[in-house]
């Protein structure tokens, strides 16, 4: 990826303050651009056609058949590329440091009336304050089509306000659209303080809304009345009175059905308006929530398909694939195909005949070996599988009730979002709907869409340039406008096939301590994972409650960026059972799911802390 | 497998059109109806029409479209009432301060746990999800009625049930924040003082907004949900909970809530009650007792089996209770054990888990026992309840089948989690009795040796 190559050079020369000039910073040559030829896709469900666009000083200054550039304008020649409106992200952390919103854990004395920043309650932050321009998520999520997004922070409870950004611009000042355009909310505690667990979370909350909305009453009563008693100051109850007021909405976050109903429960009781994000189990509420007026974020973390699922779609790719070469060949050795290629044809089929024998061979052993079906694992096989497909489906089922909703990204990643989209529509979800999610609803969701979502002479020209239809497979977006600034990217290599082994590099990676953190239903959990080793790894984990208390990894299964393993841990006095974890990693970050049979799975992340030395004794209830 | 596969599909049908609280109607036939309140009916007729006891008779008919239960030779008794319970909540102590009044385990409540199902397997149609007994002042609970198939939590509430909170005496508080902590309660003269605090904040409290309101105080004071609930319980809007052992303690919050003027309290575990019975009916308190559950830390050595049966006998309203997921299925054995110890009369026993139980939680006007007007919420033994071969066949809630021996599916699940292992055996990790009382709170001790 890199940043537009149009610099002026001279621009060095220029009679400035020395001290002043940034010298990596290069002015643009020129705010006109012109992209001619290029399939232009207007709005979600309008297409213009080929033709010509016109950008000039940020904004989309015409879209026309036939159009002679101007003379100040770099032309882009499209070459019947297409185009599209630039993604916008209903929700996410872009910009935002991943070390942004940790909260400090220092000796407080009274558990149960910790400050504010311990159990993650800053309302008064608003999300531009925190952004990073150079952040490499802002980088992903433009290489992904994305010019905009509303930016909440990082945190417990309540982290802060969304501000909406806009992916261009060298400070978070300059990247900013509009500061604060909801309070952002998560029903989390924080272990060991109060509210640790959902009941205090939910008692928390009313406490802070209600107290709001009396500071609101006193202060309007200390204005309009002298000498009457003071209402103190309180930065986090002040930035609450917006919501009091109906003026900013409560974008919750809610996975599951069961936060669902309760980001209801309290919009009935406390009368805000709602957005409720990160939704990936909604699909039965859609009346409701049409009926109630709710705002609605899907998320895009789908369920990851199983093992057994992929190997069955594999192997039928594998055998269409061997068909479809095997004609090919055919066809084509009819034509004029030239020899090498013929050669290289036939070692494939030699070697598919190869593996095909392997396979074979495995199958019938493994037919051999193979038990009579258990009705009663097959029944619940079945109804894991009908539970798959409504988690896929829930965006279609969104669209089919007519509920214009758009994304958030706060656990999908927008790098997947193509194959995001895809396992949807496969579902269901129409293209004109999935278009929508990343553009015009967005946009009026934000209460943008006068200035962006569509391409329309006049609003922002925010759109991205793609060598093939969007959807389609092989396609790859070239070239991003961000308020008419350009970015191009590299057409990416053709990544290895998944279903591969660890490479060195990743196992080199995870070798190390990593801090993670359990999410508990007492709340978090903190301890360190400890891995070393150079061909066989070995695994070790420990609590922070009890770090003299290490658990030997088992069953140690590596992935191309993941690890799962068992480990022994205690769930009361004296009994322990086997949890496996299984993590995924990103770089130096990790996310995955603790899982005990009978009692279900809880979800993990963590951060690599490279010092071995790192175990941070932030026990706050230590006694012997 | 055919039918487990209607069942299924029937549930399901349930799951996606999240049914509002829903009523029906069934008339059981020919069954021996214990009435509770009206003695024993023999070869009598029950119908339940939209959702509430109609009539019971002989010969009674209804249209085809109304369920019949042939129950020749069955006993129908009105659903069994579990007063202390902590099932289909997802958090149960808050136990980060002494005080916590101002949480409330109904913004917890689980739909989807199968233990709801089991309830109903155990012929209980009505349970009191509480708060754990970590804090001197817990959070509020919860009156569910176990509508197994609901989705929205707001179904599952028993509408209009009275309030009520936990409070909790002895050691467990002691050990969570005076051990825990380094604070206020240590000891059993401490919990006195935290009681005393809270009322006299919630009383400075309601004073505070009573002045505002008349204009006395032209400011408004600074909301507390936490001071306002201290308010509620001393305006007697909210029925104590209270979790308690000893003789001592147990005067000592009767003297402390007298000074309040407070009188809804229904003291829980209550294992030394029998001492006091005739103190705990003078004071028109309540008891819920286990039938014969003790010795499970220091402060429950004293007891006996006969507690529920004195208590009773000395005019205390008395309940047998589970505690756990696992007695909660077999309430109705827990009663026969304390007539057997005590000499209790059948329906004496009976009224442990029915009448007993719905008055402490202030709902005995709807449910409790066989009365025309009542909720259609019974069950129908195989055998009289107290026989040690009786085996529920029909859960009955709101005149609506939620347990169907006779339909049972190994897979009952509402909730799958897609990404889940199918498991194909079950690992033992629940404990025979596990103190549920504490949930949540392990880290807390996890420094004690």
């Amino acid at each position: 990826m890199k940043k537009t190559t149009l610099h002026l050079c001279l621009a060095l020369w220029t009679f400035q303050a020395a001290a002043q000039i940034d010298y990596d910073v290069f002015p643009e040559v020129t705010n006109t651009y012109f992209i001619n030829d290029v399939h232009i896709q207007t709005s979600p469900q309008d297409s213009f056609g080929l033709g010509d666009i016109l950008i000039k000083d940020g904004r989309i200054s015409q879209i026309s058949r036939s159009m002679t550039a101007p003379d100040d304008a770099y032309v882009i020649e499209g070459d019947s590329a297409f185009v599209y409106p630039a993604f916008i992200a209903g929700l996410s952390h872009a910009g935002i440091s991943k070390e942004e919103g940790k909260k400090d854990r220092p000796k407080v004395k009274f558990q149960g009336y910790p400050p504010n920043s311990v159990v993650g309650i800053t309302p008064e932050k608003k999300a531009f304050e925190l952004v990073d321009p150079t952040n490499e998520s802002i980088k992903k999520m433009k290489s992904n089509g994305f010019a905009m997004a509303q930016v909440v922070p990082r945190g417990t409870l309540l982290p802060g306000q969304g501000s909406v950004m806009v992916f261009d611009g060298e400070s978070n000042q300059d990247m900013v659209l509009i500061e604060s355009v909801s309070q952002f909310m998560q029903m989390k505690g924080t272990r060991g303080f109060y509210p640790s667990t959902i009941i205090g979370v939910m008692a928390k909350w009313r406490d802070l809304y209600n107290q709001a909305a009396t500071l609101s009453q006193h202060q309007d009563i200390s204005a309009r009345t002298p000498q009457s008693k003071r209402a103190k100051k309180d930065a986090a109850l002040e930035a609450l009175i917006p919501v009091t007021k109906k003026e900013l909405p409560m974008v919750v976050l809610t996975n599951k059905v069961k936060d669902l109903h309760k980001a209801l429960a309290l919009k009935k009781e406390l009368g805000y308006n709602l957005v409720v994000a990160e939704v990936q189990q909604g699909w039965s509420l859609t009346e409701r929530l049409k009926d109630e007026q709710v705002t609605v974020l899907l998320s895009t973390k789908l369920p990851k398909e199983k093992k057994e699922d992929k190997e069955e779609k594999k192997g039928d790719k594998k055998s269409d694939k061997k068909d479809a070469k095997s004609k090919d060949a055919k066809g084509k050795g009819a034509e004029k195909m030239n020899a090498e290629k013929m050669a290289m044809g036939e070692a494939d089929k030699m070697k598919d005949k190869a593996k095909e024998k392997m396979d074979g061979k495995k199958k019938s052993k493994a037919d051999k070996k193979e038990k009579p079906k258990d009705p009663e694992v097959e029944a619940m096989k079945a109804r894991s599988k009908k539970a798959f497909e409504e988690y896929v489906g829930q965006a279609a089922a969104f669209e089919k009730a007519g509920i214009p909703f758009a994304f958030s990204f706060l656990e999908g990643k927008p790098e997947n979002i193509k194959k995001t989209l895809g396992r949807m529509m496969k579902s269901g979800l129409t293209k004109e709907a999935a278009l929508a999610a990343l553009t015009t609803n967005p946009a009026r969701i934000l209460g943008i869409d006068k200035e962006v979502g569509t391409l329309e002479k006049g609003k922002l020209a925010n759109l991205f340039v793609s060598d093939a239809p969007y959807f389609d497979k092989e396609s790859n977006i070239k070239m991003l406008f961000v308020e008419g600034s350009m970015t191009e990217f590299e057409v990416k290599k053709k990544k290895k096939k998944d279903g591969g082994e660890a490479s060195s590099d990743f196992k080199a990676n995870l070798v190390g301590t990593w801090a993670y953190e359990v999410e508990t239903p007492g709340g978090p959990m903190d301890g360190s994972v400890i891995i070393k080793g150079t061909e066989d790894l070995s695994v070790t984990v420990t609590s922070d409650d009890d770090p003299e208390e290490p658990r030997e990894g088992r069953d140690i299964t590596l992935g191309e960026e993941s690890i799962s393993f068992v480990i022994d841990v205690e769930v009361g006095p004296g009994l322990e059972v086997p949890a496996t974890l299984e993590l995924e990693f990103n770089g130096d970050s990790f996310s995955g799911t603790v899982s005990i049979d009978e009692m279900g799975s809880m979800p993990i992340s963590g951060t690599k802390s490279s010092s071995p030395e790192h175990n941070h004794h932030h026990d706050h209830n230590h006694k012997h | 497998m055919q039918k487990n596969l209607i069942t299924i599909l029937f549930v399901l049908g349930v799951l996606l059109t999240g049914t509002a609280q829903e009523s029906g109607s069934v008339l059981i036939k020919n069954a021996t109806l214990i009435t509770i309140t009206d003695g024993v009916k023999e070869d009598t007729d029950l119908l339940i029409k939209d959702g509430k006891i109609s009539s019971m008779g002989a010969g009674l008919s209804v249209g085809s479209e109304v369920k019949v239960i042939d129950a020749e030779g069955m006993y129908v008794m009105p659903g069994i009432i579990d007063a202390h319970s902590h099932i289909a909540i997802d958090a149960v102590n808050e136990a980060t301060d002494p005080v916590t009044a101002q949480v409330w385990v109904g913004d917890a409540l689980n739909p989807f746990d199968v233990n709801i199902y089991r309830a109903l397997a155990g012929g209980v149609t009505i349970s009191h999800a509480m708060h754990g007994s970590a804090n001197a002042i817990g959070g509020q609970c919860e009156t569910i009625k176990h509508r197994w198939g609901v989705t929205d939590p707001e179904d599952m509430r028993m509408k209009d049930a009275p309030r009520t909170i936990k409070f909790a005496l002895g050691e467990n508080p002691m050990r969570v924040h005076g051990e825990g902590q380094s604070i206020v309660p240590a000891t059993r003269m401490g919990m006195e003082q935290v009681f005393r605090n809270s009322f006299e904040e919630g009383k400075a409290y309601a004073t505070a907004w009573k002045n505002f309101a008349s204009g006395k105080s032209k400011t408004p004071p600074q909301y507390s949900l936490q001071k306002q609930t201290m308010a509620d319980i001393i305006a007697g809007d909210i029925i104590i909970h209270c979790h308690s052992y000893r003789a001592d303690e147990i005067l000592m919050l009767m003297d402390v809530l007298e000074d309040y003027g407070v009188n809804k309290i229904c003291f829980q575990h209550v294992n030394e009650g029998f001492k006091v019975a005739p103190e705990l009916a003078a004071f028109g308190a309540h008891a819920s007792v286990f039938s014969d559950w003790w010795a499970y830390k220091f402060e429950v050595y004293y007891s006996t089996a006969y507690n529920a049966a004195i208590l009773a006998k000395n005019g205390v309203v008395t309940s047998i209770n589970s505690d756990s997921r696992e007695l909660i299925r077999h309430l109705y054995h827990e009663a026969a054990k304390s007539q057997k110890y005590g000499g209790l009369s059948d329906e004496d026993a009976l009224k442990l888990i029915t009448i007993n139980p719905a008055i402490q939680l202030g709902i005995d006007d709807r449910v409790g026992s066989l009365e025309k007007g009542k909720d259609g919420d019974v069950v129908v033994f195989s055998k009289h309840p107290l026989s040690i071969y009786a085996v529920p066949q029909y859960t009955i809630v709101d005149g609506v089948v939620r347990f169907d021996i006779n339909e049972d599916p190994s897979d009952m699940r509402l909730d799958i989690d897609p990404e889940e292992a199918i498991p194909t055996f079950m690992e033992k990790t629940e404990h025979n009795h596990d103190d549920s009382c504490l949930q949540d709170v392990q880290g807390h001790f996890s420094h004690k040796h």
